[in-house]
């Protein structure tokens, strides 16, 4: 004898893939969605990110010694000579992005380099060099600027540093920030997109059968009516999961051209930090939370007399999920203890923007993967319990 | 004869909603539906529970087949309680109502195989059985056809059919006739019979008299919830005809001022 769980779920699925219009709505579109979403930010950002050719960098520099200066002209890039007073004011100017870079040369750096015993012990001349690394010209012209004097170092047997100081060099002010705020909207933008697939299949999945009266087929059969609970849960978290994996693949083929805006070093979304384990964590946690959107909506379907109920008293949840996912986001650095991982949704966002984020906490991990199997236990357990309530199932 | 099924004392009660409680009388916030009710089934017969709307007919048909639960009291099906054996009664026995309905998606073909499943039907049994009832029904030609896009009849002939596939030595039906056009109905009827003369016990509800004289054995007339005569149908209609002697019972039980 066949088992009634795999029956119910092997009658749910075929269902779902023979329905076509449900399949559009579900997989292909959200996928789609975000897809085209991300590719039309993403150019966009690279737009605002990315310096034309003809731009001239604004370089300015105290103390430039000749050896340099031939440099320089050979790469083409001018730059203007102040004095040592004025290394304040340029620095404002470059945090604020008017200017590029300011570099300070020590006194007569070419003879100091010259005489410069590498033996010695003492500290190398050190070129001082600000820039910001928030400004994508600033950055780049950083970035130039450093490989010029790198070749040129290399040219050389004695040696200089760069920046070896204990000064800050990078002027940026909380540049990072947007990246920040990427990162800490993805679990809730993740946990949206699961929701809203969830919200094409669950109103119609328990209440739309009490509508239209074919529970009742089910109920007067042999089957335990936890094993209808267990199957409409599993069957209904693999349809979550689909939709959620397009979501995902959605992101993960525009991520490329999202990627690109973060070029120049403070690069928006690198998942290159991320190991087996932390995709296993991740796999973890989206596997958990599924189930423990989709036990919910199944009690909020079992307990709606019509699809429409159900699907309205869907609705205010989706503003819960926001609020939960993007304070999990935004809390994620903040909240180290492992006490909210017990908060559902909450721990979700939380533990994925700390595993992004490059800072996994296995411990809250488990908590919250362990917590969220009890939700659903709690919850399937409830649903039993409707499919066994008349009152609930032939309330006419 | 061998008693294949026994009610006794069984009872329910209703609480009542706001809006249900507008449309009764004296508006109580309570409805007894079945007030104590005994009678007993023999294997092999067609037993009629005959009564008016809102008698209490299809809740105690519900409870027996273990849909809703009683207040108290009980009912034994083939050595089965339906308090304490709930899923053993299900698998004895076929529920059949117009109220059972059939996913529109479906054919015919896979719904039958999914509820073979559900009830655990060998292979071995399935396919002799399923020809059998689907040309019984008249099934065969829509076996591939999406239920939503059959006939009101047929799907009821489908879903009576799906009901059976785990061939119930008890058939319990609610109303085997109500919604049904004559042709139907006739096929209905007729399969009852053929049910009955295969040896299967019959338990039917209706309020039509003309049912019950075409098939019952026993008859138990239920009002208000109270089996107020049960008897077989020789000795019921020894004297009056079907009609005569309910209406009389009615009026002694209802008086007949009732509005
Ligand atoms: N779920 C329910 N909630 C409240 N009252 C009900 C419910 N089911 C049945 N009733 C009431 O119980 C009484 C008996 O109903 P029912 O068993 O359907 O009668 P019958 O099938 O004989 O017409 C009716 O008055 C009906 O209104
Ligand atoms: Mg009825």
């Amino acid at each position: 004898m066949k088992s009634n769980l795999a029956t119910i779920i092997k009658k749910e699925l075929s269902r779902f893939f023979m329905d076509r219009k449900l399949l559009l709505n579900t997989v292909l579109i959200p996928g789609l969605m975000i897809y085209i979403i991300y590719t039309l930010m993403g150019s966009v950002f690279t737009s605002l990110l990315t310096t034309d050719d003809n731009y001239v960098y604004k370089i300015s520099a105290v103390g430039m010694p000749q050896s340099i200066e031939a440099v320089l002209k050979e790469a083409d890039i001018p730059y203007k000579e102040i004095s040592e007073d004025d290394v304040m004011a340029k620095k404002d100017k470059i945090t604020d992005g008017t200017e590029d870079l300011c570099v300070v040369f020590p006194d007569n750096f070419d003879s100091a380099v010259e005489s410069y015993d590498s033996q010695s012990g003492t500290a190398a001349p050190e070129i001082q060099i600000y820039y910001n690394s928030g400004e994508t010209a600033s950055y780049e012209c950083y970035q130039t600027f450093t490989s010029l004097l790198d070749a040129y170092e290399n040219s050389m047997i004695n040696k200089f540093d760069i920046n070896s100081s204990d000064k800050t060099f990078d002027l940026a002010d909380g540049s990072d920030l947007m990246s920040r705020m990427m990162f800490a909207l993805i679990p809730m933008l993740f946990l949206t997109l699961l929701f809203s697939g969830c919200c094409a299949i669950a109103p119609d999945f328990i209440a739309g059968e009490k509508e239209r009266g074919t529970v009742a087929t089910l109920l007067v059969t042999p089957m335990k009516r936890s094993s209808l609970a267990f199957g409409k849960i599993i069957s209904m978290s693999i349809m979550a999961l689909l939709s959620g994996l397009s979501s995902f693949l959605g992101v993960m083929l525009s991520l490329p051209k999202l990627a690109n805006m973060g070029e120049n070093g403070n690069s928006m979304f690198d998942f290159s930090g991320l190991g087996t384990l932390e995709y296993v964590l991740l796999l973890l946690l989206v596997l958990s939370v599924v189930l423990v959107l989709v036990s919910v909506l199944s009690l909020i379907s079992a307990q709606a007399k019509t699809v429409k109920e159900a699907g309205t008293a869907m609705g205010p949840l989706n503003i819960i999920i926001m609020v939960v996912g993007i304070a999990g986001g935004y809390m994620a650095a903040a909240d180290t203890g492992i006490a909210t991982s017990f908060i559902p949704l909450y721990n979700f966002a939380k533990n994925m923007t700390c595993i992004f984020a490059g800072t996994p906490d296995v411990l809250a991990i488990t908590v919250t993967v362990v917590s969220n199997l009890v939700y659903t236990a709690v919850c399937t357990w409830g649903l039993t319990r409707m499919f066994n309530s008349e009152r609930l199932m032939f309330s006419n | 004869m061998e008693t294949i099924l026994s009610v006794q004392n069984l009872q329910k009660t209703f609480k009542l909603s706001k809006k249900q409680q507008k449309l009764e009388k004296d508006h109580k916030t309570t409805k007894v539906a079945v007030a104590g009710l005994d009678f007993e089934a023999y294997k092999g017969e067609v037993f009629a529970l005959l009564g008016p709307n809102g008698a209490g007919k299809t809740t105690t048909l519900r409870m027996i087949s273990t849909l809703i639960k009683p207040d108290a009291g009980d009912c034994i099906v083939d050595g089965s309680s339906i308090v304490s054996a709930p899923e053993s009664v299900r698998s004895k026995i076929g529920f059949l109502t117009s109220e059972l309905k059939l996913e529109d998606f479906f054919t015919p073909n896979y719904l039958y195989d999914f509820f073979s499943d559900l009830h655990g039907v060998p292979e071995s049994e399935r396919m002799a059985r399923k020809e059998k009832l689907f040309q019984t029904f008249g099934i065969d030609q829509f076996a591939e056809v999406k239920v939503s896009n059959l006939s009101t009849g047929m799907k009821q002939k489908v879903s009576i059919a799906i009901s059976l596939v785990h061939n119930p030595d008890i058939i319990i039906f609610d109303e085997p006739t109500n919604g049904l056009d004559v042709i139907t109905a006739k096929t209905v009827t007729d399969f009852l019979v053929s049910l009955k003369n295969e040896g299967k016990t019959v338990i039917v509800s209706t309020h039509i008299f003309s049912l019950v004289e075409k098939l019952a054995d026993r008859v138990g007339i239920i009002i208000n919830g109270k089996m107020v005569c049960c008897d077989s149908l020789a000795n019921i209609t020894a004297e009056k005809c079907l009609e005569d002697v309910f209406f009389d019972i009615y009026v002694e039980e209802v008086g007949t001022d009732e509005k």
